[in-house]
């Protein structure tokens, strides 16, 4: 049946590529765009009758994106974020390579990262994009075009799927971390880098999208925010102590696997550092041998089930909430 | 391929392209500009088999065909309103739909839904009763019927344990006047289902030790979160400046899970249960941030938040409790956050960034006595202070480089110690705007230190207020042969040793070096790829017992380290932690005579991770103060590996210029051989099977109309 279906499935793509290309042919091409004729803003004839999508750098598209609509006083035209570029665009005749435009945003840019993005935040300096002057993005040489496809109706940092391979560009720890068995939902489409960063800066460390990792995290995990009765200090100082939220190889995204994750600060208190093994005869007891089984299941959260914090009244001192118990 | 198939597949196609006409631009100039889309996508995609690391996150538990839609609809109108309607994996339990109003630069209105399932990695068996209810039934199993893992009866039912989030977001804005605008978001998401849980049962008697272990309680998810924004942003070329109200709300159920015994058995531990669940909490929080360009080289920056978070849920019956702590906590967090920066380029070439940040948490819940021993709840506060200083010198030619120095300071009362300080010292070396090499390197040096611990020589050494040296490079070379050939290499470390903790993490470190490329190969075809090697390790010493017995058995004869007196007659022991992996990718996307798009992608990873303990002891003192033998293979915990191999191609057919036919291929598999589960039974013989060899394969078809 497996067979049939790998067989099938490529015959029928074969059949449609080969035997059926004649169904779609080309319509008559109307492009380039008249030379006096402008397509998306006033005066965008001089550009456009040259940029059209059969130039190298086509920019029609750019109709596409709400920069194109021509109704809203606020967007740009091509001279706003070009410049005049008159050597451009009246290349003299004894000039064989055409000059740059005044501003341009390519591999092959003159201008800084600083002064490609100065152009954007022109217009972009409020709201999120507000404290893009002290990220690490800026102080980094990294422009806004390195990120964003301006002249694109599908911007792909600006698609919750695509935006990932555009940040693993640079940032491969995070990728691989991802491709780790335990990880947030990044690979599978359901939550992207945005969703805790803000690329563009913030107040807040790792250019998160609150001030802090822990409110950072309590927007998809509030429960574990408290206060409680019993805090563990750990957690409410920091997620990240114990947490890659990037993916690990241990479940929950742990950084290292319990008990070792634990005996890095209770490596010596009371039974915590005993020395981990595995055991092959359960059930058993666990009041006198704490050590061979506590790497396995949820090992130490085993017994110490509610280590976010408890909330629970109880006046037990023995195995009691205080220690996450109960 | 016969005639008669072809003729099929024909009439095929001419049947579609008269069912689905195309939708044809007026003109060429028009489909460029235009950005009207109105698309919809039929999915049937065929899941051989269901596999727990499949369906993780990609929400199918279902074999067969799983059949679902996606749609895609804009239109702009000519005044600059903009409709949106989308959806994706319509029908699925990953499905998403959204759809907005938007009169630019004037007003806009979204509703947006998104369903983010989550299942867990494994497969359990059972006889637990009352599995998604805050009342976990454990079975009436007679002593000795669960014996190494094997439970006789053995009726036992397969469950599934699934969370699924159910989120859905409202927003509005508008344009108050020119540069102000206003805006509402109210998200509203119900988190419920079933996850992993247990609880620690009663020492008991017999062989084995019937209901002595640990017992699987499954934990009851019923969330409601709330979060509410409302924002009010200023903007003109001077000062931008933003107001604002967060308020996040959870309403979590259950707040205890009962776990009652089965018959003739011990229950769990006297008092044990009921067990606390997450309480309901809220935070609120008003803020305002800001920028002001002083000049054209000069910006500053500020930040004031003050929230206020209270939790309040009353606490549960069924534990003894002390007189006077109340109905409930009254926990109440106040958290102030204040920030400011100034950027500024002081010449041509020198840019200066200098910023500062404060933070006090202060934990003004009730410091009331919860225990018989007068023991209290213990809130948690700090304050910490961040100082930023750092130099960007153009050199010429592209090249830059930058200093900076990061500084650190928190302080509580509640800690080991009462304040850490930590300095780092940072060097950045760059070249840019070239056109065939590009590149950074980063290398920094942090140090870490405080106060005196307290007491001088404590049994918790938390590795985040311990002494820290740290080092950290980072380096990034782009090269673009050919306008076709790029290539990128990067590398990553970091280098830590702690100092002055005796027990705990004693050092660490972890790098990643990364390979990739693209290359065009022509105007249709374009081929990329990436490998990544990640290694790295950490060292931490502890000191406690070591079983005495073999691992099969209990090890009777062992006591913790509290039981020892003096505690150094435990045995001091090192843990070397040490990961690695190794991942490549492969993608071609390109067109079959500039009609069929194709793509294949193929994504390998493997990880390992060694977790070496010793020097294990020959010999170890017993509960007894006598020294005994250690039994063999204590202390080793055998090394784990996870493979995966995932193969993706697709090919998308135009059958008319309205209407595509999109096939895919999905191979999945993913090798899982690790200790974790394997040979854990719970006491009450419930299960938990990782299967080492899960093998997925999705054919797809699909049929994409354009309208």
């Amino acid at each position: 049946m497996k067979h049939m279906l790998r067989r099938g499935a490529l015959a029928g793509l074969i059949v449609l590529a080969a035997g059926l290309g004649m169904t779609v042919s080309a319509a008559e091409s109307k492009l380039p765009v008249a030379a006096n004729k402008d397509v998306i803003y006033k005066d965008d004839a001089q550009c456009t009758r040259c940029h059209d999508e059969n130039e190298v750098k086509p920019v029609l598209s750019i109709a596409k994106t709400k920069h194109g609509v021509a109704s809203d006083a606020r967007t740009p035209t091509c001279i706003t974020c070009h410049g005049e570029s008159k050597a451009h665009g009246d290349k003299p005749e004894e000039v064989q390579v055409r000059p740059a435009t005044d501003r341009n945003f390519g591999a092959n840019s003159k201008l800084t990262a600083e002064q490609k993005s100065k152009v954007c935040f022109d217009c972009h300096q409020g709201g999120k994009h507000m404290n893009w002057n002290t990220s690490l993005h800026a102080a980094r040489n990294v422009a806004c075009t390195n990120c964003h496809q301006v002249h694109t109706g599908h911007d792909k940092v600006r698609d919750k799927r695509a935006q990932p391979d555009v940040c693993y560009t640079c940032h491969k720890q995070q990728r691989a971390d991802a491709n780790k068995p335990s990880h947030h939902p990044i690979p599978e489409g359901k939550m992207t880098c945005s969703d805790c960063h803000n690329a563009h800066g913030s107040p807040g460390p790792k250019m998160l999208v609150k001030d802090t990792v822990n409110d950072t995290c309590y927007l998809c995990h509030a429960e574990k925010r408290g206060p409680f009765v019993h805090n563990h200090q750990p957690v409410t100082e920091n997620c990240g102590n114990c947490h890659n939220p990037h993916g690990t190889t241990a479940e929950a995204m742990l950084k290292t696997r319990m008990p070792f994750l634990c005996q890095q600060c209770h490596g010596s208190s009371a039974h915590p550092g005993n020395m981990a093994g595995t055991r092959t005869g359960m059930p058993n007891a666990i009041s006198t041998n704490i050590g061979p089984g506590m790497g396995q299941a949820r090992a130490c959260a085993n017994c110490h089930t509610n280590i976010h914090g408890s909330n629970s009244p109880s006046n037990q001192t023995s195995s009691g909430p205080a220690r996450f118990f109960r | 391929m016969t005639m008669h198939k072809r003729f099929r597949q024909t009439a095929i196609v001419v049947a579609l392209s008269s069912l689905f006409p195309a939708a044809v631009f007026a003109d060429e100039v028009e489909e460029l500009t235009n950005p009207n889309v109105a698309d919809a996508a039929f999915k049937l995609p065929y899941i051989n088999q269901i596999n727990p690391f499949y369906r993780q996150y990609n929400g199918i538990n279902h074999e067969g065909v799983n059949g679902n839609l996606d749609l895609d609809y804009f239109r702009r109108s000519p005044d600059g309103t903009w409709i949106r309607m989308n959806a994706w994996n319509l029908g699925l339990s990953t499905q998403e739909f959204g759809a907005s109003v938007e009169q630019q630069g004037k007003w806009a209105f979204g509703i947006d839904y998104n369903q983010i399932p989550r299942y867990a990695p494994y497969e359990v068996t059972t006889r637990v009763q009352g599995v998604g209810s805050n009342n976990i039934r454990q079975p009436n199993v007679t002593s000795g019927t669960v014996l190494n893992g094997v439970q006789s009866p053995t009726p036992q039912q397969e469950i599934t344990l699934k969370t699924q989030r159910d989120i859905t977001t409202l927003s509005a804005s508008a344009y108050l006047i020119e540069g102000l605008k206003a805006s509402l978001s109210f998200k509203n998401e119900n988190k419920t289902g079933t996850q992993m849980y247990g609880v620690r049962g009663v020492a008991g008697t017999g062989t084995p030790n019937l209901y002595s272990g640990f017992l699987f309680a499954p934990q009851p998810i019923d969330q409601l979160h709330q979060q509410l924004e409302a924002v009010l942003d200023y903007a003109d070329k001077k000062l931008q400046i933003s107001g604002g109200y967060y308020g996040s709300f959870l309403n979590a159920n259950p707040d205890s899970l009962n776990v009652y015994g089965g018959t003739n058995t011990a229950t769990v531990t006297a008092n044990l249960s009921p067990v606390a669940m997450p309480p309901d909490n809220a935070m609120q929080q008003l803020y305002v941030s800001g920028a002001y360009n002083f000049s054209d080289t000069t910006r500053g920056n500020f930040k004031l938040a003050r929230s206020e978070g209270r939790q309040t849920n009353s606490f549960f019956t069924g534990q003894p409790t002390q007189p006077g702590i109340g109905a409930n906590l009254e926990g109440k967090v106040t958290t102030t956050e204040a920030y400011a920066a100034i950027t500024s380029r002081v010449t041509s070439d020198l840019r200066l960034l200098g910023s500062w940040r404060f933070e006090d948490k202060h934990d003004r819940t009730p410091v009331r006595v919860f225990y018989t021993d007068g023991s209290t709840n213990n809130p948690e506060s700090h304050q910490a202070n961040w100082g930023k200083l750092e130099a960007d010198y153009n050199i010429g030619a592209g090249y830059s480089a930058a200093l900076g120095v990061d500084y650190l300071r928190k302080f509580s009362y509640e800690w080991e110690r009462l304040s850490v300080e930590e300095l780092t010292y940072r060097a950045t070396f760059s070249k840019a705007m070239s056109e065939m090499v590009n590149g950074l390197l980063t290398l920094s040096h942090t140090d870490r230190t405080g106060a005196e611990w307290t007491p001088t020589k404590p049994n918790i050494f938390p590795n985040y207020l311990a002494n820290l040296s740290r080092n950290k490079a980072r380096a990034m070379l782009d090269t673009s042969f050919s306008d076709a050939l790029n290539m990128q290499l990067a590398y990553e470390a970091y280098f830590d040793n702690y100092t002055r903790s005796d027990f705990g993490l004693s050092s660490g470190q972890g790098q990643i070096i990364s390979l990739d490329g693209s290359y065009g190969i022509n105007d249709n075809w374009k081929l990329n790829a990436w490998y990544s090697h990640q290694w790295g390790d950490s060292l931490q010493n502890a000191r406690g017992a070591v079983c005495t017995t073999a691992n099969g058995v209990n090890c009777q004869g062992n006591l913790g380290a509290t039981s020892r007196t003096p505690p150094e007659l435990n045995e001091i022991w090192t843990a070397k932690l040490a990961q690695k992996s190794d991942q490549f990718g492969i993608g071609v996307n390109g067109k079959i005579a500039e009609i069929v798009t194709v793509g294949a992608q193929y994504l390998y990873a493997n990880d390992r991770l060694d977790q070496d303990s010793g020097p294990v002891p020959a010999t170890t003192i017993n509960g007894n103060g006598t020294r005994v033998p250690v039994a063999a293979s204590n202390g080793v915990l055998p090394e784990t590996r996870y493979t995966q191999n995932t193969f993706k191609v697709y090919g998308v057919y135009p059958v008319s210029k309205a209407t595509r036919i999109r096939l895919d291929y999905i191979f999945d598999q993913r090798k899982m051989d690790d200790y974790t589960w394997t040979n854990w039974v719970y006491a009450d013989g419930t299960k938990v099977y990782v299967d080492p060899n899960q093998i997925t394969q999705i054919f797809g078809v699909s049929l994409i109309q354009s309208f």
